[in-house]
């Protein structure tokens, strides 16, 4: 299980590559990649800025990794997440996820992703060609679009 | 008592200053009486706000408490106020 905040994401090739080589059991991967959309109600997007408390967030991260393999009995997951400037079509986020079959996996990768964007301590401000705002989470009353 | 305050992303911008050094009569506080402070110090409503609507994160010396909590804050602690998360 391995989870980091970073400046560059690695190769995706390379973490399914890792993740595989973990267990002879694995027989699903799934993977998640959020990218940056290139439009926005304000327009078009330049990029995303992305900031952390680095400390709680790579805690929580561990804490959700730990909480799903113990829930579905996930085989490994490997989450990475940008911090800084991430422009339009860039990978914000991958989430990597091995398990025996599909049904396990699937569930464990929406379970990390929406924990992750609920409850990790990692904040975006979008600018677009109009100007910027900081990006408030799901349920904000002024952010529909995110939902 | 004296403690450090550090605000994130959207309430940093708000507030309009990085982090600042809080000197409190008392030698401990409840959390509210220490936000309340900062506002009073800031002449804004702006950390009560987010409070009162439940839409903050608050750590304490690195550790997410439960803002729901009776905690008493102390000379020397490190308070860190955040938006709720929006990463992904």
């Amino acid at each position: 299980m391995h989870a980091s905040i970073t400046d560059k994401l690695s190769k995706l090739d390379e973490l399914i590559g890792k993740i595989k080589e973990e267990s002879e059991e694995i027989g699903a991967i799934l993977v998640f990649i959020g990218v940056v959309r290139g439009i926005s109600p304000l327009g078009k997007v330049i990029r995303l800025e992305y900031e952390a408390h680095e400390k709680l967030a790579q805690n929580k991260l561990n804490e959700i990794l730990h909480d799903v393999r113990m829930k579905y009995g996930i085989i490994d997951a490997i989450v990475e997440h940008r911090k800084g400037s991430v422009s339009r079509g860039e990978d914000i986020v991958y989430v990597v996820v091995a398990s025996r079959y599909r049904k396990e996996g699937f569930k464990a990768l929406i379970e990390i992703v929406e924990r992750l964007k609920r409850e990790v301590p990692i904040w975006k401000k979008e600018v677009t060609e109009h100007g910027y705002r900081w990006i408030e989470e799901r349920g904000s009353s002024n952010n529909k679009d995110e939902e | 008592m004296r403690v450090y305050v550090k605000f994130y992303a959207k309430i940093r911008d708000e507030i309009g200053i990085d982090h600042m050094l809080l000197d409190i009569k008392n030698d401990s506080s409840r959390l509210i009486e220490v936000i309340r402070e900062i506002d009073r110090k800031m002449n804004k409503k702006i950390i009560e706000e987010y409070y009162v609507r439940r839409r903050l994160l608050i750590s304490i010396n690195d550790t997410l408490i439960d803002i729901d909590d009776d905690i008493l804050l102390k000379d020397g602690d490190k308070i860190d106020i955040m938006p709720l998360p929006s990463g992904g």
